[in-house]
Parts: C-alpha cells; structure tokens; sequence
C-alpha cells in the first residue's frame, strides 16, 4: 500500500507548521484509506468512521492502523498474519512505543502480543521479578530432571548387571555386532567356543576372528551376518553343523576348529542401538565326533562282516560248480539255501552301510537313461530263485510301449530288490506276487502286489521308519533289520518319487513306488497302460 | 607267461581266488603280507597285481606306493581287491596309481576272471573313479 510509504517520508513533527495541522493531515490519510478501500478493493470496511473529534493525533493513528488492517484483511480474504502487519505496527511502536495502548491495539485485532514487546512494557522492577520466578521454575525443573536421570540411571546399570549375569551363564556363545560387523558383545561361552579373551574379541570385525564353513564351503560373512535396516525383528539366517575355524591373532597364532549350530537374529531398533546382529553358535564338536566314530565303526564293522561272507560266498559257487553232478535233489535245495542266506547277510551290511550313508547325507545318484521294463525282468530273474524255493508265482504285466526313465541304476534295483524280497518272504509257500505298471506324464509307477498275510492298518504309518518291524503275525516270518523300507524311502525320494503301500489283512499288500520318465512324449497320454501278461516263472 | 600277483592275508580267501583263476588257465602268485608282496612284485611275468588293504607288516596302501616308487614295478597294473569301501582309502589309493577297485564280497567269480584278462590285454586299462561305488 503506498500510503503507509507516504507517511514513512516525514515523521509525525517534521516539517509541520502545528498539531492541528498534523491532525488535519492525519485526518485526511484516514479518509482517503477508507476512500481507496472501497474504490480499489470493492470493499465496504468496518463503520468504524473517522471520529467526529479527533482527540489526538494518536487516536488517528490507530486509528488508521485499524483501517488498513480491516482493508488488508478484507483485500486478501485470508486470515492476517503478524508478518503482513508488522510494517504498520512497526512504525507505530517507532512513533509512539510499545505500551497499554498498543496492547490493547492488538488484542482488538487479535494480533499476537511478541515476548519482547510485553516485556519492553514492563518496569525494571517487574522484570527483575519476572526473571526471578523464571529462574525458580528452571531451578524446580533442574532438580526434577537429576531426580529422574539417576532413577533412568540406576535402572540401566541394574539392567546391565541383570544382562550381563544373564549372558555369562548362557551355555552358547553369544555375539553382538555393531552396523559394521564389529563384535560389540561376547560372552563367557563366545570366549571358550572361539578360544580367544574377551580383549582379543570385542571391537574387532567378526571377519578377522571366525570363518565358518558348510560342508568344506566357506560362508561369507553376509551371508550368516546380514546385516539389515529393516523394522523385522527375529531369527535372520540359521544353519546347524557348520565348521568355524578361529583365524590366528597376533598374540594367540595358534587357530582352533570346532562345529557350531549358528542361529543369526536381528532386533527392529537396529539402526538406533547399533546392533546390527546377534548371533548364538552352539558348540556341536562333541555330537559331530561321535557321529564319524559311529561311521567309521560302521565302516569297519562292514568290511569285518564281509571278510567271512566272501570266503562263505565264493566256497557255496565252488562247491556247487564241482559236486553238482553228485547231488541229490534235497542236496542241491540245501546248498541253494546257503546261496541265498549269505546273500540276505551280504545284503544286510549293505543295508547297513546305505544307513550310514544316508544319515551322513553322503548317497550320491548317478543318473542314466534306464530301459525300465528290462531292468524289472532282471531283477526279477534274479530273485525268481527264492520265488522257486517257496513255490510261488512271480509274474509281470508287460505294457506295450518301451519306457525309458532317468535313475540311478545300482539304487532303484535296491528299492525294487528290497520290495520283491519282502513279497516273496512274507508271502507263504504258494502265494502269487504280480509286478504291473502305471504311466501318467512324467513319471512311471512300478506295483508290486502280493497276496500275502497284508499288514496291520496301524503298522502302516511306521512301515518306512528305520528299524520298524511290524509285529504281530507276521512275526515269525519276520526278517531283516528293518532297514530296508527306510533306505528304499530315502532312495527314491532321492530320485524325486514317491513310495507307499496298500494293504489290508488277509488281502496281501501292494508296494508302489514312482520314478520319473524320460520320454517325454508319454507327457501327452496320460493313460494307464496294462497289457499282455507273462510269466517270468513257471509253479 | 602272465601271471597275477594276489597279495592277501586271509587264507581262506587267496586260497578261493587262486583255486578260481588257475581253474580259467591264469597263475598266480600268493603274498600273505605287505613286505612279501612288495618282494614277489618283482617276480619275472608279473602282470597284475590284486592288492588287499588290510594286511599285516605293510597295509595296502603303503604297499602301493613303495611298489609305484620302485621302477621296476612301477608300471604293473594295481588293482584294489578289498572289502573295504571308504572313499577316502580308494581315492588315495587312486592318487597313488591304482588303476581299479574290486569289492571282493560282491565280484562273482566270473567278473574276477574277466577283470584279470582285460587287464592281461591292456595293462594300461583303469576303471574310471566316478563309475565305482563306494561305501
């Protein structure tokens, strides 16, 4: 607005015959804002009129103050802010000073009063009492504050102590790092499991003390250390019978190994604390010894069963080759029944020794295309010895096309050995045992049915657990070690299949098994095929 | 005129293989312990050797290595004859130079004489590790 610039050349006195004068001037600077209010901005300002007497120059003056806030606040059509106004105010502080009046003034324009204004209008005195209650209340608030600070204070060391006593007794090692994967915690436990002193640990990054490995690979550290900004909050990576190697130190050159379970947990205020993980290792050393003396005590074990076997073994072949002429009938029966029972033990320690390869996690496939159908009918030749001696009929259902399927040979003739083995032991003499197929897409199912005692409907579920052996009546019949089923399980849920059995008592069970295909043009015809029937075996 | 070297401690067994081969025309030669095997080794038209682990003096595979060490024995053909199948042994048994691996409780006596005349045919014959299962 130009007219505040206009009055701002003269000050009030200057340049001014008289105080009427002034008045007169004063007068008209009010009429003419009323004037431009409703000329410029279209605006009918407040009736507060020019007053009919001016008692002083003053009054005008707010008065005009007045007037232009009600044309600044009508003309913007917005709530008026202090800034807007501080010109018009600033100049009446200047010309006449900050005192009842203005207040007065401000409130009326609801217009907020500064601190440094109300307390330009007080006495010396009133400030210095102002000053004193100011400096109580800072005093009061001071000594609250202390009283808290040493209560927080006193609950933090206790804390601590509660942490620390709580740590020291933990049985696993306990490590926190900072955001940088520096050690900022390490228990007693930490201590014994890495072999090296609280000094030699904290503060260093976590790298340069410990290297773990799985299985022979080394684990980076972000992999068992992520470290994460994220609110989650909980167990982050985790791992079991991992090698951790303490990497020589200057002053402790000697390196240590041992096994650890490693759990790696994060908190959500991370970033505020600095933590940037936890991590738990649970020493396993003890348990991972035990387990390779148990191996290698099975290794052992193996080749000493197996050193009496071969003598057995290759003595019944001889004897057979060079005195088969001169046998009688039940003589040959006898010397087949060493055959066969040798090779129940061979296979045992092989059972054995294929737990002991399992449970290491060491079997390893070797997978090659595989004429399925032709691979069957040997096994079954094979075994159509002990079929003979029971006078069973072991018979297959030959389907018309020729399926190929990607297996490990050796394995899946274990599988399909151990589920013909059993039919055939646990079928009574004269019992029939049937081999038929199913193809669907992508994988081929072999059946193996026999038409024996069935099993138990509460055996079912343990049947393919290690060391289960159904009891009841089949347990006269009963053989093996109850291996078998476990390892055929394992076996071909290796090669990604599935094995089960049905059965109900005094039905027989059949035994299938899935392995998948390798033509995969059978993906198409998703059919069942059985056709034709052969006989592997006469009665 | 070839023959096999059969280094092995147990009577019962080397009596077996020998009785097996000598009936399909091949001689052989008995060692019942590490140092006489090592000895026989160097016996004229030795052309194979068929070598147990578990033996008494000097184990297997010592004595494949001191047979590998000697020029001139190095260059007849060792095949592991054993019921041992630890990885472990066999593969250091391989570094050492053994050319093949028989689990003698699982070898009919058919694939015996078979092995000892292909390795009679080429002495440079090896059975590829990765093919062989171990315990």
């Amino acid at each position: 607005m130009f007219l505040p610039f206009f009055w701002r050349k003269k000050s009030p006195n200057n340049g001014l015959k008289d105080q009427s004068d002034q008045a007169d001037l004063l007068l008209k600077l009010v009429e003419f804002s009323y004037k431009l209010g409703q000329e410029k901005l279209g605006v009918k300002v407040n009736t507060l009129g020019p007053p009919p007497n001016i008692q002083s120059s003053r009054q005008v003056l707010l008065q005009y103050v007045q007037n232009v806030y009600q044309l600044l606040s009508a003309g913007l059509g917005a709530s008026l802010t202090r800034e807007l106004f501080e010109s018009e105010l600033t100049f009446f502080k200047k010309t006449y000073g900050v005192n009842q009046q203005y207040f007065e003034l401000l409130k009326e324009l609801q217009i907020p009063v500064m601190e440094a204004e109300r307390l330009a209008v007080l006495s010396r005195a009133e400030l210095e009492n102002e000053l004193k209650e100011r400096i109580k209340e800072l005093e009061e608030i001071k000594v609250n504050l202390e009283g808290t600070i040493r209560q927080r204070t006193q609950v933090i060391v206790a804390e601590r102590n509660k942490l620390s006593v709580a740590l020291s007794s933990i049985s696993d090692a306990v490590i926190a790092v900072d955001l940088n994967r520096c050690v900022v915690i390490c228990n007693k436990a930490a201590e014994k499991i890495i072999g090296l002193p609280n000094s030699a640990i904290l503060g260093k990054p976590l790298e340069q003390i410990i290297q773990l490995y799985d299985k022979n690979w080394p684990l980076t550290i972000e992999i068992f250390c992520p470290i994460r900004t994220d609110p989650f909050e909980g167990v982050i990576f985790q791992k079991e019978n991992l090698k951790l190697l303490t990497r020589p130190q200057l002053q402790y050159p000697k390196t240590r190994e041992c096994f650890v379970n490693l759990t790696c947990s994060k908190i959500t205020e991370a970033q505020d604390v600095n933590v940037g993980c936890i991590i738990t290792l649970h020493d396993v050393t003890k348990e991972k010894q035990l387990e390779e003396m148990k191996l290698d005590f099975v290794s052992m074990a193996a080749h000493e069963l197996r050193t009496p076997l071969t003598s057995i073994k290759g003595y019944i072949h001889i004897l057979s080759k060079n005195i088969e002429n001169t046998l009688t009938d039940q003589q040959k029966t006898y010397l087949l029944r060493m055959s066969i029972a040798t090779q129940r033990l061979v296979g045992l320690v092989e059972n054995l020794l294929n737990v002991s390869r399992i449970e290491r996690g060491s079997l390893m496939l070797r997978v090659e295309e595989v004429d399925w159908l032709a691979n069957v009918k040997e096994i079954l030749a094979e075994v159509l010895d002990q079929a003979k001696d029971k006078k069973q009929e072991l018979t297959i259902v030959e389907p018309e096309k020729l399926m190929k399927v990607k297996v490990d040979k050796f394995r899946i003739n274990e599988v399909l050995t151990n589920l013909v083995s059993n039919a055939i032991s646990y079928t009574p003499l004269g019992g029939k045992i049937k081999v038929w197929f199913d193809t669907s897409s992508d994988e081929i199912i072999t059946h193996i049915s026999d038409n024996g005692p069935g099993i138990p409907k509460d055996a079912i579920p343990f049947l393919f657990t290690k060391f289960f052996r159904v009891s009841g009546k089949l347990e006269q019949g009963s053989k093996g070690t109850g291996l078998g089923l476990y390892i055929a399980k394992s076996i071909v849920e290796m090669h990604k299949g599935k094995i089960w059995v049905e059965s109900e008592e005094g039905k027989g069970s059949t035994f299938s098994f899935s392995i998948p295909i390798k033509d995969l043009s059978l993906r198409d015809n998703a059919n069942k095929v059985q056709m034709g029937q052969a006989y592997i075996g006469p009665l | 005129m070839k023959k096999v070297l059969l280094i092995e401690d147990e009577l019962f067994i080397s009596d077996l293989y020998k009785h097996i081969l000598s009936g399909a025309g091949i001689s052989v030669s008995v060692a019942e312990d590490g140092e006489e095997g090592i000895q026989k080794s160097r016996d004229l038209g030795t052309s194979l050797i068929l070598l147990d682990i578990m033996l008494p003096k000097l184990n297997g595979i010592e004595v494949l290595k001191k047979l590998k060490e000697d020029a001139s024995t190095r260059t007849i053909p060792v095949v592991l004859l054993t019921n041992l199948g630890q990885e472990a042994v066999i593969k250091a048994a391989y570094d050492l130079g053994a050319q093949g691996y028989l689990l003698k409780v699982r070898v009919s006596p058919e694939g015996l004489i078979k092995c000892v005349n292909d390795y009679f045919v080429n002495p440079n014959l090896k059975m590829d590790y990765q093919t062989l299962d171990l315990d």
